[in-house]
């Protein structure tokens, strides 16, 4: 994202978030605030996407006709699927969990994507049934663009092309001098349409098993870009 | 199919002209619409965008 600055450290301090699995936000509220304002005081998150990836609960009825649960590492399987035959097409990854999205303060906006490969190349399909064009979809961007990368170094492949379907696509709008024009990000957006593209930076990662990635393993080369726009968040 | 490599070269170019496309099509075409959070917003229905990652991830 080069016609604003968008913070890299928080893009990458989340998606290892999301890897670790973990249901609560005590260890990723340290390094970036964006998640505190769904958690409450103890960091704990009704729906935590990497929860849901590494450690979805799956259902089946036993003999004495009791549900059973047990939890599917969803990264692990695209992984090892892609290792064995990747030309599957079964190459999911969901974090909508139905019963979960009845209840929680914020479901997964960002709820499931699908890889696919082909020559060689890992491509990622992500679905989103709701986007913040202003603030929220620049992140999604980089984060998806840094664990399509994350997947294809772990699987030997390179990466190929990327596809992004926003169900609602929605931009925050607010009358000047109303109670909310704080939230408006309509001129911010103008703003920022005036700018000028600068050239892309390059992601690069330590080649390391998924599990031990650390913050310091990704280095953002050359990334140039225009000052941050400031844009309020609606909660 | 050299029109393919052509376009590759373009998509790389204007990745970030993929998302000021986005943001154009959601200001000219969109909807006004309330949300929960009580900020109303313009709302655009379903749009995919494509870009290409070349030598690496570069967004």
């Amino acid at each position: 994202m080069t016609t604003k600055r968008v913070n890299f450290e928080s893009v990458i301090r989340e998606l290892l978030w999301y890897l670790s699995g973990e249901n609560h936000i005590r260890n990723l509220r340290r390094h970036t605030k964006i998640w505190d304002a769904w958690a409450d005081a103890d960091g704990n998150l009704e729906t935590a996407y990497g929860h849901y990836w590494r450690h979805f609960p799956s259902a089946t009825k036993g003999e004495n006709g009791q549900w059973q649960v047990r939890e599917v590492d969803q990264i692990r399987y695209v992984i090892d699927a892609i290792k064995r035959d990747p030309n599957s097409r079964r190459l999911v990854v969901t974090a909508w969990e139905p019963g979960n999205a009845t209840t929680s303060k914020l479901p997964p906006c960002h709820y499931t994507y699908a890889f696919h490969v082909i020559n060689g190349k890992l491509n990622c399909h992500l679905t989103q049934r709701s986007g913040d064009i202003a603030l929220g979809i620049p992140f999604n961007l980089a984060a998806y663009a840094a664990l399509t990368q994350i997947i294809a170094q772990e699987c030997g492949l390179s990466v190929g092309k990327f596809a992004h379907t926003i169900v609602d696509a929605h931009i925050y709008c607010a009358k000047p001098g109303s109670e909310t024009a704080d939230y408006d990000h309509v001129e911010g957006l103008k703003k920022q349409l005036t700018r000028e593209p600068l050239p892309l930076s390059r992601l690069v990662i330590a080649k390391k098993p998924i599990d031990e990635l650390k913050f310091e393993d990704f280095q953002l080369v050359g990334y140039q870009c225009h000052e941050a726009i400031k844009f309020k968040v609606a909660v | 199919m050299r029109d393919v490599s052509r376009l590759a070269a373009l998509m790389e170019e204007h990745t970030m002209q993929v998302y000021l496309d986005l943001v154009r099509t959601v200001l000219d075409e969109g909807t006004f619409k309330p949300s929960r959070t009580g900020i109303d917003t313009i709302s655009y229905f379903s749009r995919t965008i494509r870009s290409i990652w070349r030598k690496g991830i570069r967004s």
